[in-house]
Order: C-alpha cells, then structure tokens, then sequence
C-alpha cells in the first residue's frame, strides 16, 4: 500500500515537473507567440546596477505576472566570460562595451544598446575624516586613497580621468571591483576612493560623495542586449525594452546613472 | 644513602602495600608474578606514578612525602631506571643516547660523547657507537640501556624486567654480564622481575610480591629452600603445597598421622591429603623436589605413605632427565630418566601412579 | 572456478575499488591537463620575464613562506595544548581553532580588517600607539595567509603528538630532563615528519589564498599583488595570460611538493 503511494506522488510530481516545463518559452518560439511575457528569465548585469535593476526586475514582474526575474550581478568580464561559456542568460547588462563586444564576438548577441551612463565621484568615510575636497587630494603625501585595478571599468575610468586632470595617485589598494573599493571605504580602512557615483548614491549615509567637475572626461556607457541563445526570447527582449523606457530611464536616473 | 620507602600506591582498583630497605651497594630483587604490582612499586620509586601514602628517602634526600606534601619529580631524583622494553630513543644513536641523561644535566656535548665511549666499552658494545636503536638486537639494545641509566651516576638503580624481552639466549649471556655491572655498582640497586632464577642471580637479598602485598623477603638461599609462593617454587624446582596441617593422632602413646609412627597429615585446599614425617599442626606449606617422585605403571606396594593415581599431561626436557607434569590430586612434576619413559612408555593421556615417600616430604609452617 | 596462479603479489586492493579510484584520479586531473591543453605555451617565456609576473611570483613564495613560519611558531604550541592537556571547555577551543577551515575566505579577511584595520577593535590603538597600520601592507599578506593556514597546522601536529609514543618522555624524565628539554630533543623530533607534513599543507594553502588577502592586504603590485590575485584580474582582460600564470603557480607547487617528498616518506618509515 504504502508503495503504491509513493509511485503516485511520484507520478504527480513528474508530471506537475513536465508540466511547468513547458511554461518555459523554447528559444524563438516567443517570435511566432506574439508577445506573452511570462516565466523565468535571467538577467547578468554588472555590480553598480544592483540597487537600479533590482528594482526594475520588481516593477517588470508586477507589470507581467506570472514572470519571475533572477538576476546575477558581478564583474562585468566574468559575466561575459560565463557567457561565452554557455552560462543560461537572457538578458547581459554590462558597465563597459568592452565587455560587451567579447559576447558579441562570440555570437552570443548582437545590436547592443547604450542605456546609462556613470561617471565618477570620490566616496569618503562619514564625517571626511581626512578632509579631502577634490581630486588634487588624492596627490597629498600620506593620504591613503583606494581605486579599482586598472583591468575593471571602474579602474580603466579612473586612470583616465586622473590623467586627464594631471594627478598622480598614490593608492594603496587596487580593489578587484567598485563594491570592494566602497567598502574600504565604509570601514574606514581608507581615507577616500574613486568609485561611480551609483555607489555614492546607494551608500547614502555610510560614505560621503564628492562630485567631480571634470567627471566627464572619464564616462562609462552601459550597453544591454538580450543573447542570441535566450531561453526566454520574449520575456528577454521585453526586459531590454522596458529598461530603455520612459520608466526604466526614471529609475535608473534616480539612482545616479546618466542618460543618454 | 640507603634507600627507605614506605609505600602505598593505587593503579585503579589495585593497591601495593610495601615497605622497602636497600643499602648502597645492595640489590633487592621483588620477585613476583605478572599483575603482583612490581612495576607500579617501581614507577612510584622514580617519581612516574604519585603515591597514594608514604614516604621515600634515600638517606637524607627525601624525595617523597605523603603527610608532610614533600614531591620531588622525576627530573629531579639521582634515579636509573631501565625499562622492559628499553625505550632507547629512535632517533638518537646508541652513544647520543648514553651521552642524553648527562646532557640533560648540563654537560657539554663533547665531554658527555667521551663519557658515553666509556660506557659503550663497558657494557661491550663500542663498535655500536653510531649505530640506530632500531638495528641493534635486543640484547644490545638492553646494553645501552643499562649504560644509559648508569652515565649519569644515580644513587638508585631501578630495573623493570631488565631480562623478560629477551630469548633464552641473550637472556643468559646477559644475565651474567648484568651480575657484573651490579655488582661493581655503588649505589642502591632494586631490579624487579617475574622471573626467579634472575633474581637468584642478580640478589643480595629478595621480596616476593604477591597482590600488593610483600609475602616473603630474605637471602635467595633462605628463599629457595623454603618457598612460600608457587611461583618460586617452581623455578627453584620444587613441588610446591599450601594446606592445613591435622596433626596426628595419638595411639597408644605414640603419635600417628596417617599411618606412620610419629607422622601428620597435611590437607589439602581440594582434599587431597598427604602424608608427612612429623606432625604439623595450623596452616603449612607442604614442598618436595621432583626427583622425589616416582612413577609406576600401577599402584605400588611398599613404603611410600602418598601415592595416587595421575595423568600424563605433558613432557619435556629437562637437563638429563624428563621432567613430567602429572595431572591428579595433587597435580605434580616428577623427573624421570629417559630409559624410564620409554620402559613405562609415558606419553600425554597415559593413566599412571605417583609416589612420593614421607620422609622426602619437606614440611613448614605458612 | 580456476583462476591461473599470480605471476606477482598481488596488490590486495579490491577489483571492485579500482573504478571508483580511477574516476576519482581523472576528476582530479582532468583541470590540471586541460589547463596544460590549452596553455599558449608560446607566450610563456615572454610572460616569466614580465615584471609584474615576477614581482607576484616572488611576493607569493615570501608571503607563504613567511605565513608558514608564522603558523608553526604560533600553531605548534596550540597543538601541544590540545593534545596534552584537559581542562574544561578544551573542546570549544579546539572548534575555535578550526573556525578558519570553515569560514568563507572573504569573510576572514572582513573579521581580520574589523580586528586588525585601522579602526579595528585592536587596530585602532596599534595605530594611536604606535602608527602601526597593517591593512595594505606585506605584513596583512602574511597574516591573512597564516589565518586561513594555521588550522592545517594545528590539526596535523595535534595528531601527531597523540599518536605519539609517550613512554619516552617518561624515559627522558628519569635521565634527568626538565619539561622543555624532553620537549625540545624527545618530542618534537619523534612528531617532526607530522610537523613537517602540515608546514607542507600549510605552506601551499597560503601560497593558493584568495579571498582574505585581497579583503585584508588589498591589492597593488609588488607589495600585496600575489599570483592569485594577478590571476583573477588577469583573467578580466588577458584570459591568456591568466593560465600562464596560473600555470607558473602549479609548477613552482609542484616542484616544492615534490622536493619535500622524500623527507615524508623517510620520516614516516624511520
């Protein structure tokens, strides 16, 4: 007897499994469906659009239900890297067009769209302990000052504009990606890191921000795509649309991005 | 610089009850069995193992005292200790080891390196000198353990079965070679071993420990003439009884014990009663040598007042003759000449009679 | 049923083991030669003369090495007291010790940097006292390496010194050695070949260390970039490179595991 249950849920099971399963669009059936957003989609995008994407994602289900957003927010590179490895995305936001055209070159998307752009402010402990004002500071003898490797967005933009304003930094820490950089900063370890002002923005009130004035001579433009190989061709492309709404350009706008 | 411990040590339920005299120059062996508490005597001597009660001083050192909170550590007590099992270190050569215990007491490396040379010579092993414990046989392994606990020149000497790990062999050889060493030694010298015929060697004078307790101490001669513990019986060849002495009855003014003019029976814990040449009365220890017995294929007639009937249970060598352990009421070895086993064809399971006179019967009270 | 007789020893390992123990060898080494496959061994010569290759390799082997001293000066004696004495909550303290086997890498550098950084609960006065700050510094290389390797440490010599044979330190006791001495020439060289076999896991997980460097010691070439760090950022723009260099890694591990190899063996059978 109890055997016999346990082949029934089983049974229903599987087959509850197999019915869900064909809730998931297959690639490039959405084309021929006509335009019915739902079920699961994937979005990578970079660290700085955590807060920003995070809620898109909530307002982009409440306005399709039935869809479900998971988002994988990193490094841009190694996004892209999984990408071209065959990682299941839909949808790739990343912080530079370089990154992007690794996964255009491997065919993974194609017509990427600049939707943002960020520039760069200098984060300060609470309270500017070390009483930094611009980015000629950053030059002043034993001032500890953070910045992102050279190897990142984050970095490549403040070796620019550094050179672009003629300072020469003296950073003590080369931090692997913008999040790393702020906490330094949050804790205290150091006296002031250039980080994107998204980051200032979203650490309100645990890092002060600095603006820059000649932040423009350092932009980092963010292009979207949805990848070739989506599983969720309608949902995908739906998702890029919305980010490049009226909508979507509100949200972004409030957390401190540029726009286009 | 006698050594005078009183001791009462606990090793779990066990407890050894001893007190203990050695003069310097003097070697007490305690004989006893395996589980008699030899050991832990010896391990509370050199500090290893606290004392329940008591007290140790060797003379005006004292390095153990109960009542008055006196504990001197091992490190600290003028002690030798060979171990059983020799405990060289490994990854020491056989002179680094002799030359450890003068080290550890502040020598140099070089003068301690010729101590150790010397003592390689002495005990016969100098060619040896870099040589691992793990290569050595263990007779030379004992060697430079001896050496290693005498180096540093102890007031006491403590030997835990110096002999036990070795085959009969070595066991001989070096037997004697320790006699020697002991002898030209000057301090205190206690070996304990359950083995009696190294005792007999070694001692001035024995202890046998039996159960924590000490039930016989005094020259090995007096020991092995009149055994009181199986144990030694045994090896000093004797068949060796404990029972109860009845006495004799007297008839017709004359005392007769089981049959015999003016002789008693001793009882025997399972019975068994023998006769004896004169009358004994209250707990006795009833001993004769196996060359006292004789073997016969059926009950004799005659004169020997203790004869009963016996199985063959074993045979083995011994010396010249055959030594026969036979298993009856009471169980006893008899020597028999080759030319007898083969006349009374004696082979394991042979039903046979046991005979032993009452004169060869040596009596004494417990 | 007959089988022909053996014409050597047989190894005595069950048939049925075989399978399970060559799946589990080329689960190991299939990484390890796809890493070799695809290696653009053209470009090796010209990275090995690069300077920031060097300077990380460099920094990698001193920090470890370093990392590794640290843990045997302070891991030994914590192995000792762990397996020799008993005292109430011995148990507890042994869990502590292991902590770091267990802890996320990152997160032990974030612990190390609110303990040890500039306004840590110990780092604070290390700076006001003493203008000492370690976060960025070689020394926080160091000590994040020994953080995350001391528990190798701790576990190999603690089972060492319980396996060991005791009976000698009594032996040492009645030749007249004080506490330290039978320490210093009966115990520790009869658990050396253990000692030696955790400064070998200790070394090589120090030499590995991610996570809790890069938190802690941050990263700037020459002072605290080492090889995993150059690695991981390698990895953002010269993917290529990233293998060499994870490559130079493997060897310079290899050739020092296999170095040590021989006194392994020799202590073990001595």
């Amino acid at each position: 007897m109890r055997l016999r249950g346990w082949v029934a849920l089983l049974a229903t099971a599987a087959a509850a499994g197999c019915g869900s399963e064909n809730d998931r669009t297959p690639a490039g059936a959405g084309q021929q469906d006509g335009g019915v957003v739902t079920g699961d989609l994937t979005v990578f995008a970079a660290a700085s659009l955590t807060g920003a994407f995070t809620t898109l994602g909530d307002r982009f289900e409440a306005a399709h239900p039935g869809t479900h957003v998971t988002f994988s927010f990193g490094a841009s590179s190694e996004l892209a890297t999984q990408i071209a490895q065959g990682a299941p995305a839909d949808v790739f936001a990343s912080a530079s067009p370089a990154t992007m055209e690794t996964v255009t070159a491997a065919g993974e998307a194609s017509g990427p769209q600049t939707f943002a752009s960020n520039v760069l402010e200098i984060a300060v402990p609470a309270g500017n302990p070390a009483k930094v004002v611009g980015l000629a500071d950053f030059a002043r003898p034993g001032i500890k000052v953070a910045l992102c490797a050279e190897q990142v967005p984050c970095g490549a933009a403040a070796v620019k504009l550094l050179r672009a304003v003629g300072v020469t930094a003296h950073p003590v820490t080369l931090e692997k990606d913008v999040k790393a950089a702020l906490s330094k900063v949050q804790l205290g370890e150091v006296d002031a890191a250039l980080v994107y002002r998204t980051d200032v923005q979203a650490a309100a009130g645990k890092v002060t921000g600095i603006e820059i004035p000649e932040a423009g001579e350092a932009v980092n433009r963010y292009p979207i795509a949805a990848l070739a190989h989506a599983r969720n061709a309608a949902a995908a492309r739906a998702f890029v649309a919305y980010v490049l709404s009226a909508d979507g350009r509100a949200v972004l706008r409030d957390a401190g991005f540029t726009l286009p | 610089m006698t050594l005078d411990a009183v001791l009462r040590v606990r090793r779990g339920a066990f407890e050894a009850v001893v007190e203990l005299r050695v003069a310097p120059g003097e070697v007490l062996a305690v004989v006893g069995p395996n589980g008699a508490g030899k050991t832990t005597v010896l391990r509370a001597l050199a500090g290893l193992d606290p004392l329940a009660a008591g007290r140790v001083a060797l003379g005006d050192t004292v390095l153990d005292d109960r009542a008055a909170g006196v504990w001197v550590p091992p490190e600290h007590r003028p002690v030798g200790y060979v171990f059983a099992d020799h405990r060289l270190f490994p990854h020491l050569s056989a002179a680094d080891n002799i030359a450890f215990g003068l080290r550890a007491r502040g020598m140099r490396r070089a003068a301690a390196r010729a101590v150790a040379a010397q003592w390689l010579a002495r005990v016969g092993v100098a060619e040896l000198a870099a040589v691992r414990p793990g290569r050595l046989s263990s007779g030379q392994a004992q060697r430079v353990a001896l050496a290693r606990a005498l180096a540093p020149r102890p007031r006491l000497l403590l030997l835990d079965e110096p002999l036990s790990a070795l085959d009969a062999g070595t066991r001989a050889a070096l037997r004697t070679e320790l006699r020697r060493l002991v002898g030209e030694y000057e301090g205190c010298c206690l070996a304990v071993t359950h083995d009696p015929l190294d005792a007999l060697v070694l001692a001035d004078r024995i202890a046998v420990l039996e159960a924590g307790r000490i039930v016989q101490a005094g020259t090995p001669a007096a020991v092995a003439r009149h055994p009181r513990d199986g144990h030694v019986a045994r090896l000093v060849g004797l068949n060796l009884y404990r029972g109860t002495g009845v006495g004799g009855a007297v008839v017709g003014g004359a005392v007769v014990g089981g049959g015999v003019v003016g002789g008693g029976v001793v009882r025997l814990a399972d019975g068994t009663e023998l006769v004896v040449a004169e009358p004994v009365h209250g707990p006795a220890f009833v001993a004769f040598p196996p060359t006292a017995v004789a073997v016969h294929r059926s009950r004799p007639d005659g004169s020997p007042r203790n004869c009963w009937p016996a199985t063959v249970a074993e045979l083995e060598p011994h010396g010249s003759t055959i030594r026969v352990r036979l298993v009856g009421r009471p169980q006893a070895y008899a020597d028999v000449t080759a030319a007898a086993v083969a006349e009374l064809g004696l082979a394991p399971g042979r039903a046979v009679w046991a005979a032993v006179k009452a004169t060869e019967l040596a009596v004494y009270p417990a | 049923m007959t089988r022909t007789a053996p014409t050597r020893q047989r190894s005595g390992l069950p048939a049925v083991l075989w399978l399970p123990a060559a799946m589990g060898l080329a689960f190991l080494v299939l990484p390890l030669a796809a890493l070799l496959v695809r290696a653009p061994w053209r470009t090796l010569p010209g990275q090995l003369r690069s300077p920031v290759v060097l300077q990380a390799l460099r920094l990698s082997v001193l920090s470890a090495t370093l990392a590794t001293a640290v843990c045997l000066l302070a891991g030994v004696p914590v192995a000792w007291v762990l397996a020799r004495s008993a005292f109430p909550g011995l148990r507890m303290v042994r869990a502590l010790v292991t902590v770091p086997l267990v802890l996320p890498p990152v997160v032990g550098g974030v612990a190390l940097l609110l303990a040890l950084g500039r306004r840590g609960v110990l780092g604070r006065y290390l700076d006001a006292w003493f203008g000492v700050t370690l976060p960025f510094s070689t020394a926080a290389v160091v000590l994040a390496e020994a953080f995350v390797a001391m528990p190798f440490l701790v576990i190999a010599v603690e089972g060492a010194l319980r396996g060991m044979d005791r009976r000698f330190e009594e032996a040492a006791a009645t030749l007249g050695a004080s506490r330290w001495t039978v320490f210093r020439r009966v115990t520790l060289p009869l658990v050396a070949p253990g000692i030696v076999a955790g400064a070998v896991l200790c070394w090589t997980r120090a030499l590995g260390e991610f996570g809790a460097t890069i938190t802690f010691a941050g990263n700037f070439p020459g002072r605290t970039q080492t090889v995993p760090i150059a690695v991981y950022l390698a990895l953002e723009t010269d993917p290529a490179g990233a293998v060499t260099l994870s490559l130079v890694l493997i060897a310079v591990s290899v050739v020092v595991l296999v170095a040590l190899r021989g006194r392994w063996v020799g202590g073990l059978a001595a």
